[in-house]
């Protein structure tokens, strides 16, 4: 059995350190074989005994039955042949004209064996309600008003991508063998596990990330072709591509509107009009319009947390002496004149 | 352990049979992940090396040649698809290039189906370390961060995180002494030292 070493303290570090894959303090060239052994033998066996329980392997053979239902047609023939089924793919078909990409592939049976590629969602200019989506790796992602997201039914086994127009919030489920990648038209986003904003419309000059939680990796297309420049942005940081020529830049996340959407929290800070009145826009999906451009250059300082659009309208009018015109989506501020 | 029954098991698979490959998924889907963490030293890469293994046992149930056993078949490839991300990720250290090496001449793999006795003991002897110690233990070990990350997220130094890492191996080696029996025996055989 294992001799009874007595291990220097220092020795003891290192070899901690070298176990936890630390790049500094562990250099264990010259330890005694016995020493590391010993230490090694303890990590190996806790991590063993924690990741045998914590595995699940229920979650993971619901996971890998529907993988596998994808991507073999003799697995999918029995559940499409109940005539329910069948109707309901009929309207898959129909509805998916102009959106999806499917193929359709006949089976021994002469049953239609339908197997959708990629799935389109898609959200209007005023929706109702926010559309909150979920990827087949359980990510979450919430849409804004006019966005397109596109993904596959399932992920498989290389990179999990996922093309997006439009703004949309991010919760990605952890999977560190699986980058999860956004494409946008002129960006692509890059990301492990996290929860991040991407403002990627399509007549904008800027392609923004904002990133609250993990960490992201950010690089610009230029004429459809990925660059190799790019930026990684921490928790706490925002970061965008200039559609014009691909220049990327980044900065410290000041100002959490870009996520009002969602939160319907805004808050302002000596704002100018104009920036204050395009976090409006992009929240409650309504137009504005200043009569008088010098509108825009006024600082506007006020906090507003799930308010109706009117209220917050009047009282911006209210402490800048402005009058308020609404035509159904579209507001108009002027000068009140006196 | 299926490996008695491990040619008959492959054969059904072999010709369709889902219920002996639930069969199979089942009985191995444990020890298999906890095999990648050996390399990995990460939960859900491991899980996935795993999904991706009997993804493609599936797939190619018709095509793969076993020469050896089912059970050695699996295992090899957890083997092989966890080297080829860490090589391919580009984000081996030594600790793990060691595991490699040392992995290159494993000729059986016992130690990776724990019974549920054991695991309880290990369990405590974690559950034994003083709370702040043992956050920051399994920050370490279990959500594989580093040392920086672990002090950047409990606020407080690396050099403290360092400490008390070494102050748990130190406490863990003499708790997991007294099986030291059982456990270490399993690792030392499966080594052939």
């Amino acid at each position: 059995m294992l001799p009874n070493t007595i291990i220097p303290p220092e020795n003891e570090i290192r070899m901690t350190a070298f176990l936890n894959k630390e790049p500094e303090n562990s250099d264990i060239s010259n330890l005694e074989a016995v020493e590391m052994e010993n230490f090694i033998a303890t990590w190996e066996t806790v991590g063993t005994a924690y990741s045998h329980s914590a595995a699940n392997p229920d979650k993971a053979w619901a996971n890998l039955k529907n993988n596998l239902v994808k991507s073999d047609p003799n697995l999918t023939s029995r559940i499409l042949r109940s005539p329910i089924f069948r109707i309901a793919a009929m309207f898959v078909l129909v509805a998916g004209i102009g959106f999806a990409t499917f193929k359709a592939v006949q089976n021994p049976e002469k049953e239609l064996v339908i197997s959708v590629n990629q799935i389109v969602k898609e959200t209007e200019i005023h929706p109702g309600a926010l559309t909150i989506v979920s990827l087949p790796d359980g990510s979450q992602v919430k849409l804004n008003a006019g966005t397109r997201i596109e993904y596959p039914e399932s992920f498989g086994t290389g990179n999990r991508k996922v093309k997006l127009t439009g703004e949309a919030f991010f919760n990605v489920t952890k999977d560190t063998l699986h980058p999860f990648v956004i494409e946008t038209e002129h960006a692509s986003v890059e990301v492990l596990g996290t929860s991040f904003n991407v403002s990627a419309y399509p007549d904008a000059k800027l392609v923004v990330v904002n990133v609250e939680t993990g960490k992201v990796k950010l690089s610009p297309f230029v004429n459809g072709k990925l660059q190799a420049n790019s930026a990684i942005l921490p928790a706490g940081k925002r970061g965008w591509v200039k559609v014009e020529d691909g220049e990327l830049g980044q900065m410290s996340i000041i100002s959490p509107n870009y996520s009002a959407w969602i939160t319907k929290k805004l808050s302002f800070q000596r704002t100018p009009l104009a920036e204050a009145f395009s976090v409006l826009e992009n929240t409650y999906h309504i137009r504005i319009v200043m009569e008088s451009p010098e509108i825009g250059s006024i600082p506007y300082t006020a906090n507003f947390a799930d308010l109706q659009l009117d209220y917050i309208i009047k009282v911006i009018a209210r402490t800048h002496q402005l009058k308020s015109t609404r035509n159904g989506d579209e507001i108009i501020f002027a000068r009140l004149k006196h | 352990m299926l490996t008695g029954n491990d040619t008959q098991i492959f054969e059904a698979i072999r010709r369709d049979d889902k219920g002996a490959y639930e069969t199979v998924f089942r009985e191995y889907y444990r020890p298999m992940t906890a095999y990648a963490f050996r390399f990995l030293g990460d939960l859900p890469g491991s899980e996935s090396i795993v999904q991706d293994v009997f993804l493609r046992l599936w797939q190619k149930r018709k095509e793969i040649m076993i020469t050896s056993s089912l059970q050695n078949y699996l295992f090899r490839s957890v083997k092989n698809l966890s080297i080829n991300y860490i090589e391919h990720e580009k984000i081996k250290s030594g600790y793990q290039a060691m595991v490699i090496k040392n992995e290159s001449d494993r000729s059986e793999y016992s130690e990776f189906f724990l019974e549920f006795g054991l695991k309880q003991k290990i369990e405590s002897a974690i559950a034994a370390l003083p709370e702040k110690r043992q956050e920051i233990f399994r920050l370490a070990r279990e959500e594989g961060l580093k040392y920086r990350e672990i002090a950047d997220r409990l606020e407080i130094s690396v050099k403290t995180v360092e400490t008390q890492m070494t102050l748990s191996m130190k406490q863990l080696r003499e708790s997991l002494k007294e099986f030291k029996n059982l456990v270490m025996f399993f690792m030392w055989t499966s080594q052939g030292k």
